[in-house]
This record gives C-alpha cells, structure tokens and sequence, in this order.
C-alpha cells in the first residue's frame, strides 16, 4: 500500500468513526505529515455529518481526453513551427540584409508551411472551441489532468521559447547581428510563443481559481 | 478572462494574416509551375554547358562558335544535350564571348527567383560559364 494510500484510508476511517477533523489533525501532525498532507487528505471529503464521509471531486485521467488533447496539442505544436518557419521566410524575402549569407528564399517550405497551416489551425481552433464547450457544460472537465498536464507543458515550451529568444537577441546584440532581419524575426517568435502563453496561462489560471 | 476572449482572436488573425502574404509572396499553383519550367531549363542549360566544354576539349581546346546538331556533333561528344527549350521549342542561345568565356541563354518566366548559379544574369536570361584551356 502506498503511503498516500494508508494516508487515504485512515482518515475515511477515523471520519466514518465519527472523530472530528480537529481531532484527526492534531493525530496525524503528531504522526509526521505535514500540514499541506493533513490538509489536502482531509479535502478530499467533504465537510458536514453525513456518514460514510462523502467524497470531493477528483482530477481524473481519462483515454479519451488524452486522444483530444494530444490531438490539440499536436495541431498546436504544428501551428507554431510553420508559422514561425513562415513568417521567417517572408522576412527573409521583404528585409534584405547583405550581410547574411543565408540569403535564400526557398518557396517549396514556404508551400509546405501554408499547407500544413491550412491543415492544422482550423484542427486545433475546432478541437479547442469543443473543449471549451465541454468544459463549460461540465465543470469536472476543469479537473482534467490530461488537460493541466498538456497545458502546463505548452505553457512550459512556451516560456522556454521566449526565454531562448531573449538570450538570442542579447547575444545578436553583444555580437554585433543585430540586424532588421534578425530583430523581425525575434519579434515574431516573441509574438507567437508571447500569444500562446498568453492564452494558455489564462485557461489554467481559470482552473486553478474554479478548483 | 479578457485574455480569454481576445487572445484566440488575435491568434487566428495572425495565422490568417501570415497565410494570406504567404500565398500572395510565393504565388500560387500557376506560379509554382513557371517555377518548375524554369528548373528544367536550367538544368539544361547546365548539361549544355558540360557539352560545350567536351567539344572544346575534343578540338584542340578551343571554344565551338555554334553548337552542331546530333546529326554533325562529334562522336565523343554525343549524344547532344537538349537544344531548345522543351516548353517553348525555342532554341537556347550559345554565344562565344573569347577564347576562355561563352554564355548560354533561354527564356525564364520567372528571373527573381533564380539564385543560382550566381553568373546568371536576370536582365538577359544568360549564364555565363568559363573554360580553362
């Protein structure tokens, strides 16, 4: 058994034996567990005299959920590169610089990148204004853990994207790059991991104050 | 909650927008095919110049005025690289510039976009090629 698990089942026990919170605190404080411990295997049971002691809401996991939102989270994944890869080149093809050599303008990524937007924005826009239906006619599809985890990843990417990008242009700028081109192309790359962000840290932000 | 509302917005916006001036910046299938004409010509144009170089090697290392057709081409040399244009039936033009320099030209749709190689000329449609006698 695990120790959240005896955790679990002592206070299910001590609260169907009738045994007041204060009491079972004060026992399992003595015992080690911490304050946070006590706290959140006392919040798994909702207050009040009922017996058997009824129990909260949990975050669940399910197959379905993880189809969608790794779905969603692929569409977006996809979204990002080529629309960076995108707009890259179309900088690379308005702001001339003589400078770098990578002066290329390839229109067969540029086709790949259109289609492939073509394909994945309308997914992704579709699958997240399901989701955000879904969640609003069931509100226990906030506690989804499948969706905080793919949104705290996204958020994660998504602040290592933009933290990368400052250390980019700091770096362009101490060696001597900083050109039009490259500063275009930071701002994009600024503003598409900026909006996503933006928008993700929204939604779990909205989570945490609806748990 | 505002970011909610406007971030999705703003992002579709972005997307649309930058689709949008990618397709207008790369053209669409027309354009792709013009493209893809102009590769050909120009790998011809490259295998022409290959064939200019064997038939000033197999005459005393000098330069052909003209390039002679299947018919009068020199065995070593043989068989003769497209002529003309596959597209337009236009023949491509050779010129002799001197001993050591020619050019060969055709007709490009689409000069911009042509990066290599770098002595191609997009006024004209020529490139121009050395020989090392």
């Amino acid at each position: 058994m695990k120790s959240s698990d005896q955790l679990a089942s002592f206070v299910y026990d001590a609260l169907n034996a009738g045994r007041s919170r204060g009491d079972i605190t004060t026992a399992l404080t003595q015992a080690g567990w911490s304050d946070a411990e006590v706290r959140d295997a006392l919040d798994n049971w909702a207050t009040g005299d009922f017996t058997p002691p009824v129990p909260r809401p949990r975050p669940f996991v399910s197959a379905r959920e993880a189809f969608l939102y790794g779905l969603m989270f692929v569409a977006l994944a996809m979204v990002a590169w080529h629309l960076t890869s995108l707009m890259f080149h179309l900088i690379d093809r308005w702001v001339p610089d003589i400078a770098d050599t990578s002066n290329y303008y390839d229109t067969r990524d540029m086709r790949f990148s259109i289609a492939s937007l073509i394909v994945f924005f309308p997914l992704f826009a579709v699958l997240n204004i399901r989701a955000n239906r879904s969640m609003k006619a069931n509100a226990g599809r906030r506690r989804s853990g499948v969706r905080k985890w793919f949104g705290y990843i996204t958020l994660f990417l998504a602040a290592i994207t933009l933290l990368s990008d400052l250390i980019w242009v700091i770096y362009a700028l101490l060696n001597g790059d900083l050109t039009l081109r490259f500063f275009a192309k930071a701002v994009m790359v600024a503003l598409v991991a900026g909006l996503i962000f933006a928008y993700f840290r929204a939604d779990m932000t909205e989570d945490a104050n609806a748990s | 909650m505002q970011a909610e509302k406007t971030v999705p917005w703003v992002i579709g916006a972005v997307v649309l927008a930058t689709i949008a001036a990618g397709v207008w910046s790369v053209g669409g299938p027309a354009s792709a095919k013009q493209e893809k004409r102009d590769k050909v010509r120009m790998s011809d144009i490259q295998k022409l110049n290959g064939h200019v170089l064997c038939l000033a090697y197999a005459t005393d290392r000098t330069l052909p005025d003209m390039l002679p057709s299947e018919e009068k081409t020199i065995e070593d040399c043989s068989p003769v690289p497209r002529l003309e244009d596959p597209f337009t039936e236009a023949a491509y033009s050779y010129e002799r510039l001197s001993d050591t320099g020619f050019r060969i030209c055709g007709e490009f749709e689409k000069p911009e976009l042509i990066a290599y190689p770098a002595s191609y000329d997009p006024e004209t449609g020529c490139v121009g090629f050395q020989f090392n006698p």
